[in-house]
């Protein structure tokens, strides 16, 4: 059983669908596609899960050595599309949500849409399951309480003072933030 | 037969990087405060210091719990996990009239960075922000892990800051270094790949 099969156990014991997708034919290399969401009734986010050097190692079309540290990369990619008249008030609200989440920080793929993106660091690919199901809680956590901000920039809503009442709000929760 | 003194996170941190010859300092744990433990890590190419600040979030947690008096429920939470924040500060501030896009650059650069988010804040200044979630059994364990952070955010920054320098003195536009960065097969390895 491979290291991402073992994580997919994991998330289905946790309830969340996960199902392992080779990356092409000819390669070994395969990524988890999870189905996370805490909350049953609501909304579900699509995450991938690979091991960058298993990325690299198909870009290459060949086994890397292992030497350093493996980083299993946590994306949840397409959650919105950012119009283009909104770029630079958007861009500001995800630089501030950044310094407030704990793992992991939004961005802009190149067409312009939001995905949420963390890389899991361990010393062996062999990492604790427990960490990655944790990494993806966390990550839903972020996706559901701050898409809503977003959304209402991308509509329009002037930045600077949804920015003043979220730093206001997070710290006094202690922010950094916890999914209790 | 006494115990022996079990080490904090950021102690163990401290014992890893003395072995790679860098000196840190750490900072006591005051009431309603956190331990932090700080270091020169390096220079950028004008020579000037970067320095990094590492803190235990859930430290930061606790202490904000006991200053407002709010519930348990996230260190519990946490109970199996820590969280080490890494932030490398860069030496340079945002000028008075940066251009209008300039949040932008940053998140361009998170795209192709190997590791971290990169940041501003009005008390930070410009960052590299990773934080590694880690079990909390043996953190020691991942201190090849710790290394290759600290390795990773240094080389990021020597790379994209002078970049992001550039771009702030208006010798280079977001189009070019989009371009640049695209062109250097070695940092193209962000959520693109």
């Amino acid at each position: 059983m491979s290291h991402l099969q073992i994580i997919q156990r994991a998330f289905a014991l946790i309830g969340f669908s996960a199902v392992c997708i080779p990356v092409s034919e000819h390669n070994p290399v395969a990524y988890l596609q999870v189905e996370a969401g805490d909350d049953p009734e609501g909304p579900v986010w699509p995450f991938q899960l690979a091991y960058r050097e298993d990325i690299y190692a198909a870009l290459a079309q060949q086994p890397l050595p292992d030497k350093g540290p493996w980083k299993l990369q946590l994306t949840a990619r397409e959650l919105l599309a950012i119009a283009p008249e909104h770029l630079n008030a958007v861009s500001e609200l995800l630089l501030t949500l950044n310094r407030l989440v704990s793992i992991g920080g939004w961005g802009l793929a190149p067409d312009h849409q939001l995905y949420f993106s963390y890389d899991l660091m361990a010393a062996r690919r062999e990492l604790n399951p427990l960490l990655a199901v944790r990494a993806v809680r966390l990550s839903c956590f972020f996706i559901a309480s701050l898409l809503p901000y977003i959304e209402r920039v991308n509509q329009g809503e002037p930045v600077a003072e949804l920015i003043r009442v979220l730093e206001q709000e997070w710290a006094r929760q202690a922010m950094l933030a916890s999914d209790s | 037969m006494t115990e022996p003194e079990t080490l904090s996170p950021l102690q163990l941190l401290q014992g890893v990087l003395h072995y790679v010859e860098i000196e840190t300092l750490l900072s006591e744990a005051e009431p309603e405060a956190y331990p932090q433990l700080l270091a020169v890590v390096g220079q950028d190419v004008q020579a000037r210091e970067l320095m990094l600040q590492v803190v235990v979030q859930e430290d930061i947690v606790q202490a904000a719990q006991s200053a407002q008096q709010l519930s348990v429920d996230q260190a519990e939470a946490s109970a199996e996990s820590l969280t080490l924040q890494f932030m490398l500060r860069l030496p340079f501030a945002l000028p008075a009239d940066p251009p209008a896009d300039w949040q932008r650059l940053l998140l361009l650069f998170n795209r192709f960075a190997l590791l971290g988010q990169w940041g501003w804040g009005p008390e930070d200044g410009f960052f590299v922000r990773y934080c590694l979630l880690q079990s909390r059994e043996h953190p020691e364990d991942e201190a090849r892990t710790w290394v290759e952070v600290v390795e990773q955010l240094l080389f990021g920054a020597q790379r994209l800051a002078p970049l992001l320098e550039g771009y702030l003195s208006q010798e280079f536009s977001l189009a070019e270094i989009e371009q640049q960065l695209q062109a250097r097969s070695g940092l193209a390895a962000g959520v693109q790949a």
